[in-house]
């Protein structure tokens, strides 16, 4: 066996949405107790799409920043912190649920 | 049709309190219980019914935020006595039972869900007169001698209720800036301490139920309750993640935050400043950040695993979103 292998198609995105796209037509025919499980899965669905696509690099650095901000050392640059925190968690809603932006986030 | 739920454990307990004669009838069970087994029944007594709500805890965590049962039920039954509108609450389930740890109450029917009592054409007329309510249920509520509470004065949330946040938060091992930041804002933020008062805890549209006609008729969910400020009760109202359908309404997404002061301050309530609420806000955005990250925790950790605790745990930057966007003066 080899680590290498030709991209296989349906790519991942694709199989995601076909996916997707059957839990969302199914909803409408389950039992009412399960329709909102439904509803959350084809959501939880919908953030692996968006999460797939996005460029957006994972920063590893949590803790250490975390530490900073408890320990006060943020405290003198604090606005600086919080604009980058709103950029960096805006970035996160857009694959979550970019409807949950407000229109400065909103992309076009 | 699905096989019926067993309900003899719930026949005997009942059969144990009201006499053999008592029998069950019309039963359903709701399904979004969360962590509780809910079963609404009637208590049927020769020619007499009466709709009872019984609530079991079936899953606790070791962090929990919630109070056991127990002191739910005697939070309850305080403010019943005192005349706050909640469902009457009528017996708990002992180690005879061998129903682990709950309490049946009166039933009392109305709307929860939120969009129904913003938007439903059947609360057209009594949605104006809501936020008057509210300031006045919970006005009465914290004139409750604080005493009354002194069974939870041991509560970290009685104590100190960004340090209980914040021990919760460390306790789910998972750095979160946004948190961190708002934890920290809100040391550096303290409003001046204000003397202690029962409070609900978890008074946000959800948590009461709405007659088309009367209006509030019942406050519930008694799992947060604990000491501390009037202020806290006003602005977890008004935490935005409450407001639903309408961030533009502040006190439930129903009316001002003005108004609900108003109300409040109208009903004897403490003069309160809409600042002082913001701050409360604030504090109700990084809390319930925390609970989202609470279910993501109980996913993970596979205590509880699900695929709305799951979403939950995503959910939690959405909740930091608004944090950030009102610490940047943004949102309001």
């Amino acid at each position: 066996m080899t680590d290498r292998i030709r991209p296989q198609t349906p790519d991942m995105a694709d199989l995601l949405h076909t996916v997707r796209e059957f839990v969302a037509a199914s909803t409408a025919k389950l039992p009412e107790e399960d329709r909102y499980q439904a509803q959350v899965a084809a959501y939880l669905l919908s953030i692996c799409e968006r999460e797939l696509a996005s460029a957006a690099a994972c920063v590893e650095d949590a803790g250490a920043l975390c530490r900073a901000i408890r320990a006060g050392e943020r405290d003198a640059d604090w606005d600086a912190l919080i604009s980058d925190l709103l950029q960096e968690t805006a970035a996160a809603v857009a694959i979550t649920k970019p409807a949950h932006l407000a229109p400065i986030h909103k992309e076009g | 049709m699905a096989e019926a739920p067993p309900f003899e454990d719930l026949l005997r307990a009942v059969r144990r309190r009201f006499g053999a004669g008592a029998t069950l009838d019309d039963i359903v069970v709701p399904t979004l219980g969360g962590s509780n087994r809910t079963v609404i029944f009637d208590l049927v007594e020769g020619a007499s019914r009466r709709r009872m709500v019984s609530r079991q805890e079936t899953y606790s965590a070791a962090n929990s935020p919630f109070l056991p049962t127990a002191q739910q039920f005697r939070a309850m039954r305080v403010a019943f006595d005192h005349g706050i509108p909640v469902p009457e609450p009528l017996f708990e389930y002992d180690a005879a039972d061998g129903m682990g740890s709950g309490f049946v109450t009166a039933f009392v029917s109305g709307e929860t869900f939120p969009k129904k009592i913003q938007t439903g054409a059947a609360f057209e007329t009594v949605r104006p007169r809501l936020v008057g309510q509210l300031g006045e249920v919970i006005a009465r509520m914290h004139a409750m001698p604080p005493e009354v509470f002194d069974f939870l004065a041991a509560m970290p949330d009685s104590h100190d209720p960004i340090a209980a946040q914040r021990d919760r938060y460390d306790s789910y091992e998972e750095p979160r800036p946004a948190v961190e930041a708002g934890l920290r804002w809100l040391e550096r933020n303290r409003p001046a301490p204000r003397e202690g008062r029962a409070l609900h805890g978890d008074f946000r549209l959800g948590n009461f139920m709405v007659d088309p006609e009367q209006g509030v008729v019942a406050l519930l969910d008694w799992e947060c309750a604990h000491l501390g400020s009037p202020a806290e009760d006003l602005g977890w109202l008004c935490t935005r993640s409450w407001r639903f359908g309408r961030p533009d309404r502040e006190a439930a997404g129903l009316a001002s935050r003005t108004e609900l002061l108003a109300a409040y301050a109208a009903a004897g309530g403490a003069a309160i400043d809409a600042d002082e609420v913001r701050y409360w806000e604030v504090f109700g955005l990084v809390r319930w950040a925390i609970l989202n990250m609470m279910q993501g925790h109980g996913h993970r950790s596979g205590v509880r695993r699900g695929l709305v605790f799951a979403a939950c745990g995503r959910n939690t930057a959405l909740v930091e979103y608004d944090l950030l966007m009102t610490l940047t003066g943004r949102y309001d």
